[in-house]
């Protein structure tokens, strides 16, 4: 083998991509001729520098929330839509604000798209021309949410911060109330209890659960730790919160979401629907 | 659990095995796509778009093991169409984002001067050398796969890995013996 037939194959000789016939040829030939074991070292180094390299650049942006902005292309194609967000602006300003606040970089982009409808199999210019769009609400959006502050509660004996999202002022007990079914319903996500998710769950979701259990329930994911609530927003008659978590097991370095819809039945409040958000 | 057992799930309607999908990968992809866009808010959209590209096609890949050279594939598509896009929009070429530079991009550089030296030097090769390095390095694809992304032949991957070693060792002012005679 020659020494340019060598230095040719070197690259695949280092990946393990030859096979043991022309592996064995290199290997002998790099043991008797310095300059080639010269250029297979410095191979070898360059290659595992470049390798390494990958871990020196940490994405600032969370690409984990897309399964989530597709659900609403694979709900239209399922059938009929289970809720459609009319206020779209309370839900994208809880989004915004949790995405703020949550130590993670600007990823409202996709939190936003789930409220815009997405034709099926929507091409992806015509989604990049909304989300420019909406990219521009965001801001004039960011520049309110600056000015709102977050606070500590107390809500079923956990710590939670609140993250107000409006000005609209729902009475104290509506709030509170609201949250503090979607927390129980967390915990019971987590304890793998589903007699006590249905009995906080609407029937329309009681039956989704009976239908996909392992969509809600968590019991596999370690004990749960909450990091923060939105306040409570409205709409179309339901009310509205989205909490971030994470766990000791599956969400052990991250957080994710959960987005809640609460409904109001009698002196109750059932959860509607549960969403996660990656 | 493997790709190939998240694919499943995730085909069966689980976003949270998707989700898992996008974790494992992001990087990876996101590197790549840097390493051909040079722009980290480019890298970021064309990440992005591929992830849901792939979601919303994940019932067309054949082979669930293979999920992340099929990936890669539509990154590579995404990433080129976004080029085409620019071309179009921007005649004057590339404007050179400054690495580093933690306000304004999509990532931080978390490494050492050396591999800072190395990333510099990675973003002198042209872009054909960049994206081969990329696939082959940060998205570790085999050189038939590498092929199949780019369409062009696996000899062709191989001696456009080669010049680009050299070339990134010369500019690292290292010795060159790798360099191949054309």
């Amino acid at each position: 083998m020659s020494c340019h037939e060598v230095l040719d194959a070197l690259e695949s000789y280092i990946a393990g991509d030859l096979d043991d016939r022309e592996a064995s040829r290199v290997a002998g030939h790099l043991a008797t001729c310095p300059a080639c074991g010269v250029a297979y070292e410095e191979t070898r180094l360059l290659v595992s520098e470049l390798k390494d390299l990958r871990n020196a650049l940490q994405p600032t942006r969370v690409f984990g929330e897309v399964p989530q902005m597709s659900t609403s292309v694979k709900q239209r194609e399922r059938g009929p839509r289970r809720r459609s967000w009319g206020r779209a602006w309370t839900v994208a300003a809880a989004a915004l604000v949790l995405a703020l606040a949550g130590a993670v970089a600007l990823i409202t982009v996709p939190s936003l798209a789930r409220t815009v409808p997405l034709p099926v199999g929507a091409r992806l210019d015509d989604l990049q021309r909304e989300n420019q769009a909406v990219q521009a609400q965001n801001q004039a959006l960011q520049e309110r949410v600056t000015k709102l502050e977050a606070r500590v509660e107390s809500l079923t004996g956990d710590e939670v911060t609140v993250v107000p999202t409006s000005e609209e002022d729902l009475p104290d007990e509506v709030t509170m109330a609201v949250q503090q079914v979607v927390i129980e319903f967390i915990k019971a996500q987590y304890a793998g209890d589903v007699r006590r998710l249905k009995s906080l769950s609407s029937p329309a979701l009681q039956a989704r659960i009976d239908e996909h259990p392992d969509e809600y329930l968590r019991d596999d994911a370690g004990a749960v730790s909450f990091a923060q609530i939105t306040d409570v927003g409205v709409s179309e008659g339901l009310y509205v919160t989205f909490v971030r978590l994470s766990d000791t097991k599956v969400f052990s370095d991250s957080q994710y979401q959960e987005d809640f819809s609460v409904k109001r039945a009698g002196d109750r409040y059932l959860v509607e629907t549960m969403e996660m958000d990656a | 659990m493997d790709d190939q057992s998240l694919v499943q799930e995730a085909r069966r309607g689980s976003d949270r095995a998707f989700a898992v999908l996008v974790r494992a990968h992001e990087r990876a992809l996101y590197c790549t796509a840097y390493s051909i866009l040079g722009s980290s808010w480019d890298a970021s959209d064309a990440v992005q778009g591929a992830f849901l590209e792939a979601y919303a096609r994940l019932d067309t890949l054949r082979d669930a093991a293979r999920f992340r050279p099929w990936l890669l594939r539509i990154l590579v598509n995404t990433c080129y169409e976004a080029l085409g896009k620019r071309r179009r929009l921007v005649p004057v070429g590339e404007a050179p984002e400054r690495e580093g530079a933690a306000l304004g991009e999509a990532h931080t550089f978390i490494g050492t001067e050396t591999q800072l030296d190395l990333f510099r030097a990675l973003r002198t090769l042209d872009e054909e050398q960049r994206t081969v390095l990329a696939l082959r390095y940060f998205a570790d694809l085999r050189v038939d796969d590498i092929a199949a992304a780019l369409d062009v032949a696996p000899g062709t991957v191989k001696s456009r890995i080669n010049r680009a070693l050299a070339r990134l060792a010369t500019s690292l002012d290292r010795s060159t013996p790798l360099e191949v005679q054309e």
